[in-house]
């Protein structure tokens, strides 16, 4: 409850300070997702969004937005408070440089590749602009999001990197069980609490028009600093000492990361773009190893974590041709042979999975994420209707992917189900159909078909998946 | 200088589309605008009539297109055309004028507020998007010129 407490007086603190702005504006917004799987059968939330943005005061504004939600599939409520962001931006400036942007409290943050880091952070934001370079810097923290948030309608944020992180998730709590529900007492009421940092340097457009990115990218396990278990959580679990002799399976030591990047982007022929980027994953992880003088045979001790991140994309466009667009990606993240477990479970030697702070990533079935996963995706979009004169439908938006998915090595992945026994490497593609759908300016109505075919020997249960999405807002 | 390229290409779009042969009446008006930081009701209410055919750039004046978009009944604020006009009038007015049809809650509760919304969504306004917020001559005939063209193009 400390949490909920602060984030509340942020938001006192915050609307009493833009309480000279005059011009206000109010609005909402309804939703309604519904989905469905041959895996997991029907769900359907129904949310309400509530926003409110000043206009530009000086160089300052203001906006906000909490959702309430109802999940009808799974009875409960739901609260989230989406953002909360005060920008501040100045122009023209006599000193330093042309442009400084800032932002101050929960917004969404992302590194320049959107692997690594790509989520709502509360935090802050400084961007200063100098003609021929970029600078920002971000940083922030994840324990303040709730943990459970529903799983249709919002995107909560999903920073689960180690044993302790998965055993919190496990026995979390949305807030209205915690005010209601007895039974609820000691449950997680937050996310994993972690700290980010990103820095990223662009260098717009040096030559051959191509833009020169540089990335670093740290965040830290915020236990060790507090005594977050017993404030937050009463989860049973401790962070483990280096030396404990004992192996305890859903427990762990701190994981901290850090990452050095950089990427290239830019036109290559006509209209075809492309972006290559490439990151070094290191940091450390705890992990049960052989260990003579320890009276099991074995203990705990950190490993250092060398990892690697590398993808490239090529988009090209056909204006003439439906406003379509044809785009293939790839991605390559290493992993752990000899791995054990997905968090936490190096055996011998350095730690080699390499772990995003986002986790998933991928189709709408089958996500994932970056972890020892080389993947493709071929992608199509056009809107065939738009020269069309058909009310509502003409500016439909069709977009088609194809995902095949093969693990880098024979070790553990971000997906539960894998057969112990599969050695091999190809484990599934997913073709994914998406129609996005705008008959008004406020009304917006997506459609998403999903088919994984998995790898037969690679699943404990390897049968097709189906699903099917659909998602209506209104705004207001 | 940037900025002025914008306006300059602007405006010439826009008497391009338009076809209207600049009268010394318009050119005085699109002077007014280009010079200020803050657009008058008046000004920005002449450019949209004449813009969409409501009036002949040689037969009215700037006070003479303000009484005229306020008798059309359209629930625009009653301004004197000295008055500084706002970004979701502007949108109101040249909704109205150039007879752009709104989404949901514009067909149901016609305003400023759901206009700037629509415009913003059609990417005529390309910046900060609040009824409220007061608006340079520069944007008047930028937004004024792209509504045109999009209209042209439908």
């Amino acid at each position: 409850m400390k949490g909920f407490r602060i984030v509340i007086l942020i938001l006192i603190l915050v609307l009493a300070g833009t309480s000279q702005i005059s011009a206000l504006d109010v609005g909402g917004s309804v939703s309604s997702a519904t989905s469905f799987s041959t895996s997991a059968g029907l769900a359907n939330e129904e949310g309400v969004g509530l926003w409110l943005e000043t206009g530009k005061s000086g160089p300052y504004s203001f906006k906000t937005k909490l959702d309430f939600i109802f999940s009808a599939s799974d009875p409960g409520f739901y609260f989230n408070p989406d953002y909360l962001k005060l920008d501040a931006l100045y122009e023209d400036l006599e000193y330093g440089p042309s442009v400084l942007a800032t932002s101050l409290g929960r917004f969404r943050m992302s590194d320049f590749s959107g692997k690594i880091f790509s989520q709502k952070l509360d935090g802050f934001s400084i961007n200063f602009s100098y003609p021929a370079v970029e600078l920002r810097l971000s940083a922030g923290y994840t324990g303040l999001f709730f943990a459970d948030t529903g799983s249709l309608l919002t995107t909560s944020p999903s920073t689960t990197m180690s044993k302790t992180d998965a055993a919190q998730k496990s026995n979390a709590a949305d807030l209205f069980e915690a005010l209601t529900d007895p039974a609820a007492a000691g449950r997680a009421l937050f996310q994993s609490p972690r700290a980010v940092e990103i820095i990223t340097l662009t260098l717009p457009q040096v030559l051959l028009r191509q833009s020169i990115t540089l990335s670093f990218v740290a965040q830290e396990d915020m236990r060790p600093m507090f005594d977050i278990l017993s404030g937050y959580s009463a989860v049973p679990a401790v962070l483990l000492q280096e030396g404990e002799s004992i192996y305890y399976g859903d427990q762990g030591g701190a994981v901290d990361t850090q990452y050095i990047g950089a990427g290239v982007s830019g036109p290559l022929i006509d209209s075809l773009y492309h972006k290559v980027y490439y990151y070094f994953g290191t940091g450390r992880a705890m992990s049960y190893t052989t260990d003579a003088s320890s009276a099991t045979g074995s203990s705990y001790s950190y490993d250092t974590i060398i990892s690697h991140l590398a993808g490239f994309s090529l988009d090209y466009y056909m204006s003439w041709l439906f406003n379509s667009k044809v785009g293939l990606a790839v991605s390559f993240s290493t992993g752990d042979a000899d791995a054990t477990t997905y968090f936490e479970g190096n055996t011998s030697g350095d730690y080699n999975q390499f772990l995003p702070i986002t986790n998933g990533g991928g189709g709408i079935i089958f996500s994932p994420g970056i972890s020892n996963i080389i993947s493709g995706n071929l992608s199509f979009s056009a809107k065939p209707l738009e020269n069309l004169d058909i009310p509502f439908v003409s500016s439909a938006q069709f977009v088609l992917n194809a995902m095949p998915f093969f693990r880098t090595v024979a070790g553990p992945v971000y997906v539960s189900g894998i057969n112990p026994a599969y050695t091999g490497n190809y484990l599934g593609t997913e073709i994914d159909l998406t129609v996005n759908l705008r008959p008004f300016s406020d009304l917006g109505i997506i459609t998403q078909l999903g088919y994984f075919l998995p790898e037969i020997s690679a699943f404990t249960a390897a049968d097709p998946i189906f699903m099917a999405k659909l998602n209506v807002s209104f705004s207001y | 200088m940037q900025k002025i390229k914008v306006f300059i290409v602007s405006i010439v779009v826009f008497m391009v589309i338009t076809s209207a042969a600049i009268s010394a009446q318009s050119t005085e008006v699109v002077d007014n605008l280009l010079s200020s930081e803050t657009a008058g009701f008046g000004d920005s209410v002449y450019m949209i009539a004449v813009g969409s055919g409501l009036a002949d750039d040689d037969s009215v004046s700037v006070s003479e297109a303000v009484v005229l978009v306020n008798g059309k009944g359209w629930n625009v604020s009653q301004k004197s055309a000295d008055q500084a006009i706002s970004l979701g009038e502007l949108s109101f007015i040249i909704m109205q004028a150039l007879d752009i049809e709104g989404g949901i809650m514009y067909s149901l509760m016609p305003s400023p507020r759901y206009a700037v919304r629509e415009l913003k969504f059609l990417d005529l306004i390309t910046e900060e998007a609040h009824p409220d917020k007061t608006v340079s001559g520069g944007d008047v005939i930028n937004i004024l010129s792209e509504a045109i063209n999009m209209k042209e193009a439908r």
